[in-house]
């Protein structure tokens, strides 16, 4: 890892993120429905947990997840990273600089969402610890797939059912409104589950899962790492 | 990867190697079909630059942050300001590349060989439709390059394009490497002729002597060159020269012989790499010889 070399990644990326139209309305869409969550209750009582927590995963997925994917898709399609690749390193280098950009974009949207929404639940360790979490699984995806993408166009094959799946979980029960199906009891393990859980009793076993879900990410973007790797020797 | 296995390349025994040497340029001269097997041998080495003709860019950053860009990744110490001042970009220092035409792209890419941190460039055609501002910054480049200890290797398809670039260049073909000769001895003239003969398919046509641009050897053959057109001619070069020379036509290198007349000028791109222009809509690029460069001045005054 070499410092320097992120920042330059960073940097760029930061002005590539903010003229890139497709990138910076995703930064609006989180804000957008927690301006419009928040009109829905008249204002008074306080959001239920559900609803933060949608637009949680809408930001986690629509910036996060997708911001990353993006831009390594980019970079495959038009080759850019050519002349700039001496070492697997200077990949890692390429992948930190660009998480930073997205982090930075993600924290801002749900910084600026949570205010119009007036957030007002407590934020205890373990569901501060879940967000992390939850952030790591995204952001890992995102990178798994835009490694092995190789055009901007593809990216929304992967997007979509990771979208719906996992950013936007809890529209689930609009879809599926018995809570004993088998759909609803599988959705249950989804990550976005666990971390409204984490605001209940019970937060040993959310975390766990959640801890589940990101292992299985991080060995996916490991997957990803290697594979790509071994195609850029040959 | 410090060198290229000729025998790889053309698929043949050879013992021969394309080497990486520090401080060094090397142009080779090839057919298509080499620059692509070397181009796909080296792209994905990490020890490689490769520098195209055309290299891919950030189109949303200004030809300023991009340098920026690049120069920060390799760590290097050269100052944006006075590259851009070099390699005069100041008026498009604040345009976005999308914006930017294919001269400046092009120009962007050999900054980009310049500044890397790696040691190894591999140019493939970097000439490739250059304007005469980017051949000059090209050679600018290469000196820079030099200087700094850089190995480079130059590929082209065009033996006008690499004479462009040094006075000695090399041929790769099925034989392997082999330096092009460019010096020769001259005889007197002796014979009187108004058209030459050539073939053209199965006819034999003839041509008047005002009518030609310039005479090429190529591969052991003789090509008459007239407007965009190729015609095969018998003899040789030399025997060729000998009987046009008092016709105002000059052998201004091993493997040429120019028209005078149709010579627009003579361009030095460095110490004694000379090029005579053509006065044709494609500008062709005539190698010249460093022995001969004040002997067609002459005869470009008084003839």
């Amino acid at each position: 890892m070499n410092t320097g070399r992120i920042m330059a990644i960073f940097e760029k990326d930061l002005k590539e993120f903010t003229r890139n139209a497709m990138l910076f309305t995703t930064i609006l869409l989180p804000i957008i429905l927690a301006f419009m969550y928040s009109r829905m209750g008249g204002g008074e009582e306080a959001l239920p947990a559900m609803l933060v927590y949608l637009i949680v995963g809408v930001a986690f997925s629509a910036i996060l997840c997708s911001g990353i994917m993006t831009m390594m898709a980019e970079e495959n399609e038009k080759n850019t990273l050519r002349g700039l690749m001496q070492s697997p390193a200077s990949m890692l280098d390429i992948l930190a600089g660009k998480s930073l950009v997205v982090v930075l974009m993600t924290a801002v949207s749900l910084i600026i969402s949570f205010l119009i929404m007036d957030v007002a639940f407590e934020w205890s360790i373990a569901s501060i610890g879940g967000l992390i979490l939850l952030a790591l699984f995204f952001l890992n995806v995102g990178i798994a797939v835009g490694l092995t993408v190789d055009s901007v166009a593809t990216t929304s094959v992967y997007l979509l059912p990771i979208m719906f799946i996992f950013g936007f979980t809890p529209m689930i029960e609009t879809v599926v409104p018995d809570s004993d199906h088998f759909i609803r009891r599988l959705t249950d393990y989804l990550p976005l589950y666990q971390n409204i859980s984490l605001h209940g009793e019970e937060t040993a076993v959310p975390l766990l899962i959640l801890l589940a879900w990101t292992i299985v990410s991080f060995l996916y973007v490991m997957w990803a790492f290697r594979k790509r790797m071994s195609d850029e020797e040959k | 990867m410090n060198e290229i296995r000729v025998s790889e390349v053309i698929g043949k025994e050879n013992e021969q190697t394309i080497a990486f040497e520090p401080g060094e340029s090397a142009v080779i001269q090839m057919p298509v079909g080499y620059i692509n097997r070397i181009t796909g041998m080296v792209k994905n080495s990490q020890s490689i630059f490769l520098l195209e003709s055309s290299m891919p860019s950030y189109n949303r950053l200004t030809v300023r942050e991009q340098l920026r860009f690049i120069a920060k990744w390799h760590g290097s110490e050269l100052k944006v300001e006075n590259i851009i001042r070099q390699y005069e970009l100041e008026p498009w220092q604040k345009t976005q590349l999308s914006k930017c035409t294919e001269e400046v792209i092009q120009r962007m890419g050999y900054i980009h060989a310049m500044i890397s941190s790696q040691k190894n460039i591999l140019a493939v055609d970097p000439l490739h439709s250059a304007t005469v501002n980017n051949i000059h910054l090209f050679h600018k480049a290469l000196q820079q390059m030099k200087r700094t200890g850089k190995a480079m290797v130059i590929i082209t398809q065009s033996t006008e394009e690499a004479f462009v670039l040094s006075p000695d260049i090399c041929k790769l073909n099925e034989q392997g490497l082999k330096p092009v000769a460019t010096d020769d001895t001259s005889e007197e003239p002796n014979v009187k002729l108004k058209r030459l003969k050539a073939k053209y398919q199965d006819k034999t046509i003839f041509i008047d002597l005002e009518d030609i641009e310039y005479i090429e050897s190529n591969e052991g053959k003789v090509l008459l060159n007239i407007s965009r057109e190729k015609f095969v001619m018998e003899g040789t070069l030399a025997q060729i020269d000998e009987d046009l020379r008092s016709y105002g036509f000059y052998r201004c290198h091993r493997s040429y012989i120019i028209n005078l007349e149709k010579v627009k000028e003579i361009i030095s791109w460095s110490k004694n790499t000379y090029s005579v222009v053509m006065d044709n809509p494609e500008k062709t690029k005539i190698p010249l010889s460093r022995t001969k460069y004040n002997e067609i001045q002459e005869l470009l005054l008084h003839h």
